[in-house]
């Protein structure tokens, strides 16, 4: 047995343990060992994966003629951690109390174990597949799978689940289009095959086949335009399932864009395919749309007032950076794309966790009802700031590296507007990171908030682990660059010789252990000279003032709504809402052909349909 | 470089940023009330005002995130000055770099942000979110600057930056050579101290 049989073989036990034991109180612990399980798996795989080999799966099928098999490379293995640790902390979350509360309020804990086995084993058969058919099964296994953990909750969340499978099963028959495009002309649909025929194919077939596989993998990715369904869908799904998806799913998108883009088609290549009347390739293209949805969506997280969907919206805008980094096409581009993949899913479990951590204690995510829960959620508290550090990119925690090795890419590439437009992202990430800590934890407390107390150690446990982690990751960033590096020479990209610290180059080097050094030294001596003066008096949380007056407790101050109201007034009238038109367009023009085809088919009876079209066949046949 | 200089440089290029910080102070506050036709503080008053400040008897905190947001202001600025090299010294600037350099001087505004939110006055917040703004407002011109500053040198190391414009003499220096990017630069950075023009 190969170890990736091992890994397989006990993720598929572990889903069907949670089908037979789901329903008891400790089938979420039993999860969580599972998973940890996997994870072993995982390592013991590593030192292949370190030498640059494959791990291949035992068993091979064949299907219509067509071999299908799977094996593990380093972009494979880089993703599996990533989606292991997202399953292995979320169902830690779920294992005590959060689980417990979500049974007695009515939820199925039994569909969500099993949704999320389903969802981590799924995943790991799609970053498996070793040919085109197997990816395409891979590809369709997730979407059912994210759709059954996006529909656990009822109601909202199952509207967002059926707009999100209705998208999903749009691009998976582009990509389906793609594969049979590919199949025609290679005759297999096995990788070696396709890299060999690509090169004999027209422009205008790359063009095609781009155009089909890229929008097919948008959608999973939440790419502009078709990242109307993520936010809802994500938000609206239980706490540790949002978590798990805000921190992996998505990514499945970014796997598939490496595997045929880069590894099968080439970067190369997008460069050669010209847009005609413009001065831009395919692959500014992909720039212009990773920096757009970048853009767009982080602003439109700025605008939410719920916390859980300011999140996910941010979710999607981090994926832009990702992309970008990613078609830049460089050794420190493209590392820094595929480091953010790791630094992002960190950043976005823990919020997740401590935004659902606020939920589970106050019952709700409202940025408007609440407010000052720091005292009585210091944890929960310092795990949403080491979060939100990480997502805007500030030093000393990971995201600022994954970033910067991006802008400096942008910088040597000599590309100001795609760098313009990554920091306008980047600076509104913090103004909306701010308003959440701000809105949730700073400020006044609320008087039905006096008696919170700081969510239980099952909850907390995986916040603590992931702040440890986002730090470390941090100052010593050359521990998942190390892996990167190795991704990029599996998939052929420029290899980033990195340090431990960072990277060196001749043009500007980083190294985060000396920065984080120093910032800590100068937090030092910041805390020498403000505790050297002394004499502070602690005033109570509730007692304050404003403008002269007195405030009680009762009179509701915080100000939360509509926060950034200067900047809304300057900005609000870009928000147009072009996609949602544009999606409400296309669902009327499909209502208008679905009626029009429903009125034909029922004024006339079936059975002329049927005469007509024997004759034409038996002409056909004939002729 | 030894351990031992690197130490000293690195001591002592905060304390350099110390005392050119204070004389600006002054500078500005002078050139303010010459403008008014006042006389204006004397020589020491920077100093004096923080003798006063520390003098003071009732100094209040709203918790503890109150407290470490003025530590992480410090901190910051602190970090910031060693990565930006002084007249002799350079510090850790081959570590960091301009990119870095950016990022850093964010976390002291980090800092006051997060500490004035848990005084949980509603003006204090107002006062955020207008700070956020402005900060939007002026960075986006001051990361083209960078960019730009960048991308003519063809390095983000200050250390390297310095040293191609001291070899290009007074024309080799980016004031003259950029002439719009450095207006461009000081207008943001007047964004950035925050400071009114007079």
């Amino acid at each position: 047995m190969t170890p990736l049989d091992e890994l397989l073989l006990f993720s598929g036990l572990t889903l069907v343990l949670m089908l037979l034991l789901g329903r008891f109180s400790y089938a979420g612990k039993v999860a969580t060992v599972f998973y940890g399980g996997q994870l072993l798996f995982l390592v013991k795989m590593a030192n292949r994966i370190v030498d640059g080999a494959t791990v291949p799966f035992s068993l091979q099928v064949e299907l219509f003629g067509q071999q299908m098999g799977w094996r593990f490379d380093a972009l494979s293995w880089f993703f599996a951690v990533i989606t292991l640790g997202a399953g292995l902390l979320s169902s830690w979350y779920a294992s005590g109390e959060w689980g417990e509360r979500f049974r007695r309020r009515g939820g199925n804990l039994w569909l969500l174990h099993v949704a999320l086995a389903a969802n981590v084993f799924s995943m790991l058969i799609l970053l498996g597949s070793g040919d085109l058919l197997a990816l395409f099964i891979g590809w369709e296994l997730v979407s059912w799978a994210s759709f059954l953990l996006m529909a656990v909750a009822g109601g909202r969340a199952v509207q967002a689940a059926m707009r999100y499978i209705t998208y999903a099963m749009s691009g998976a028959m582009a990509i389906l289009a793609g594969i049979v495009l590919l199949w025609s002309h290679a005759g297999g649909l096995q990788y070696g095959q396709i890299i060999d025929v690509i090169p004999q194919l027209s422009q205008a077939q790359v063009w095609l086949l781009v155009g089909l596989f890229g929008s097919g993998f948008a959608v999973k990715m939440g790419l502009l335009p078709f990242h109307l369904w993520q936010a809802a869908a994500y938000a609206e799904t239980p706490g540790p399932g949002a978590a798990f998806f805000g921190a992996i799913s998505a990514r499945m998108g970014l796997y598939a864009i490496i595997l045929v883009l880069v590894q099968l088609i080439g970067l190369a290549r997008l460069s050669e395919l010209t847009i005609p009347f413009t001065f831009l390739d395919m692959r500014d293209l992909w720039a212009w749309i990773a920096v757009l949805t970048i853009i767009l969506p982080t602003y439109t997280a700025l605008r939410q007032s719920d916390a859980r969907y300011l999140l996910a919206w941010h979710g999607i805008g981090q994926g832009g950076y990702m992309l970008l980094g990613l078609v830049m096409g460089d050794a420190l581009g493209s590392a820094g794309g595929l480091l953010h993949v790791f630094n992002y899913a960190t950043n976005q479990a823990v919020l997740f966790f401590a935004v659902f951590a606020v939920m589970f204690r106050t019952g709700t995510a409202d940025l408007n009802k609440l407010g000052g829960l720091i005292t009585r959620m210091p944890i929960s508290f310092f795990a949403m700031l080491v979060g939100i550090i990480g997502l805007a990119g500030l030093p000393p925690m990971n995201g600022f590296v994954s970033k910067w090795f991006v802008y400096r890419s942008l910088m040597i590439e000599g590309e100001p507007l795609l760098f313009l437009g990554a920091i306008i992202g980047t600076l509104g990430t913090i103004l909306s990171v701010y308003k959440l800590i701000h809105n949730t934890f700073l400020g006044q407390l609320r008087v039905e908030h006096v008696d919170v107390r700081e969510a239980p150690w099952s909850m907390v446990a995986p916040m603590i682990i992931l702040m440890l982690l986002i730090f470390a990751t941090g100052v010593a960033p050359g521990l998942v660059l190390d892996w990167v590096a190795l991704v990029q020479s599996a998939v052929g990209l420029p290899v980033v010789a990195n340090t431990l610290g960072g990277v060196e180059l001749a043009s500007g080097s980083l190294d985060m252990l000396w920065v984080v050094g120093v910032l800590f030294a100068g937090f030092g001596i910041g805390a020498l000279l403000f505790y050297s003066g002394g004499r502070t008096r602690q005033v109570h949380q509730l007692d304050n003032y404003a403008g002269g007056h007195f405030l009680t407790a009762e009179t509701r101050y915080h100000y939360s709504d509509n926060f950034y109201a200067g900047l809304m007034h300057l900005i609000r009238p870009w928000y147009r809402g072009s996609f949602l038109w544009l999606e409400s367009t296309l669902g009327s023009l499909l209502g208008i052909a679905a009626s029009l085809m429903q009125r034909l088919y029922g004024s006339l009876h079936p059975s002329i349909y049927l005469l007509v079209t024997v004759v034409v066949t038996l002409t056909w046949v004939l002729l | 470089m030894s351990i031992q200089i690197l130490l000293m440089e690195l001591i002592l290029m905060p304390l350099v940023a110390f005392v050119v910080g204070l004389f600006m102070v002054l500078m500005l506050r002078r050139i303010g009330a010459k403008l008014q036709r006042r006389v204006g503080p004397p020589m020491m008053q920077p100093l004096y005002d923080i003798v006063k400040l520390y003098g003071k008897k009732t100094q209040i905190s709203h918790g503890w995130m109150h407290d470490i947001g003025i530590v992480m202001a410090v901190g910051g600025y602190v970090a910031a000055e060693t990565l930006l090299p002084v007249p002799g010294m350079d510090g850790i600037a081959d570590k960091g770099g301009l990119v870095t350099l950016v990022y850093v001087m964010m976390i002291p505004s980090l800092g006051l942000a997060l500490g004035v939110g848990q005084c949980a006055n509603p003006n204090g917040s107002i006062g955020i979110a207008r700070a956020l703004t402005a900060m939007l407002a002026y960075d986006v011109p001051f990361v083209i600057v960078v960019f730009g500053v960048a991308w003519y040198f063809g390095t983000t190391n200050l250390v390297d930056i310095i040293a191609i414009q001291q070899a290009g003499g007074v024309a080799g220096w980016g004031a003259i050579a950029m002439p719009l990017l450095a207006i461009a630069g000081l207008f943001a950075l007047q964004g950035h101290v925050r400071q009114a023009a007079f």
